[in-house]
């Protein structure tokens, strides 16, 4: 009851007085916690050993993408669409030479946002005739995966 | 995938060339084809949202012929006024399941038989 009733002035004499040590209970309690830092970047090493568990550090972010990775990934979304023939696919195609109207470019843009999880605006994406501009458009990005 | 909110205010545009126009459709086009998953989800409609895609892309292409700038303006000032009511759920689920006519949930059209019921449908 006294603590209680009396615990804002501790507080602020707690505070007031942090650099000559302690005046307060809790400050003191406070001051025994034991402090928990955590390293910013602490590679897991694993024996071999030792029976391996996967670990994913997903705080650590992803890797930068290649342009090898992003022009494979971009030529599958563009097999995959059923109105393409995927054998004349290639790098250097237009949506045009495919067969493939305005509409069906939307539609191909919009997969390219699902597959990489970036945002293509629309002013961005009328710009891109043909997987070369979309591998191009994707490399700039940040924050693709 | 993020999802661009849309603004609610449909304004009927006048463009000034066919280019312009047709960046408008496409632009129509592709917030819904965003908004379409999303109602799907709202209306709690019981579609494949892959079914609920196709349709967007065959209404889009009952119109691919027309030229006139002026009624391409007027369908993308209606398409957006029905995004907009999709998208802040200000219509219910019969209004959306209009768009399905095949599913049969609307009653068949009543053959109007007699010179009074033709001419009021519109028949002369």
């Amino acid at each position: 009851m006294f603590a209680r009733r009396f615990a804002p002035l501790a507080v602020r004499a707690a505070v007031a007085s942090s650099s000559r040590g302690f005046t307060s209970s809790a400050a003191a309690a406070a001051a025994l916690r034991p402090r928990l830092t955590i390293a910013a970047s602490s590679p897991v090493t694993v024996q071999k050993s030792v029976a391996t568990v996967a670990m994913r550090m997903y705080s650590a972010g992803g890797h930068a993408l290649t342009q090898d990775e992003v022009e494979k990934r971009v030529l599958d979304v563009l097999k995959n669409f059923d109105k393409v023939d995927a054998s004349k696919v290639t790098i250097s195609s237009t949506f045009a030479s495919l067969g493939l109207d305005s509409l069906d470019a939307v539609d191909i843009v919009m997969a390219f946002e699902d597959e990489f999880g970036v945002d293509i605006p629309d002013a961005d994406a009328e710009k891109i005739l043909g997987p070369k501009d979309a591998v191009t458009y994707l490399l700039a990005q940040k924050g693709g995966h | 995938m993020t999802y661009q909110v849309v603004p609610a205010v449909a304004r009927t545009v006048s463009s000034a060339s066919a280019n312009e126009a047709r960046a408008r459709v496409l632009s129509l086009y592709r917030a819904w084809m965003r908004e379409a998953p999303a109602s799907v989800e709202k209306y709690a409609l019981d579609l494949p949202v892959s079914q609920a895609k196709a349709k967007v892309r065959e209404l889009f292409r009952a119109n691919a012929g027309i030229t006139d700038i002026k009624i391409i303006d007027l369908l993308v000032f209606k398409g957006k006024q029905n995004l907009d009511e999709a998208h802040n759920v200000w219509m219910q689920k019969t209004h959306i399941m209009r768009f399905f006519p095949e599913l049969g949930s609307q009653p068949p059209a009543e053959k109007k038989t007699g010179f009074l019921d033709r001419f009021y449908a519109g028949h002369d």
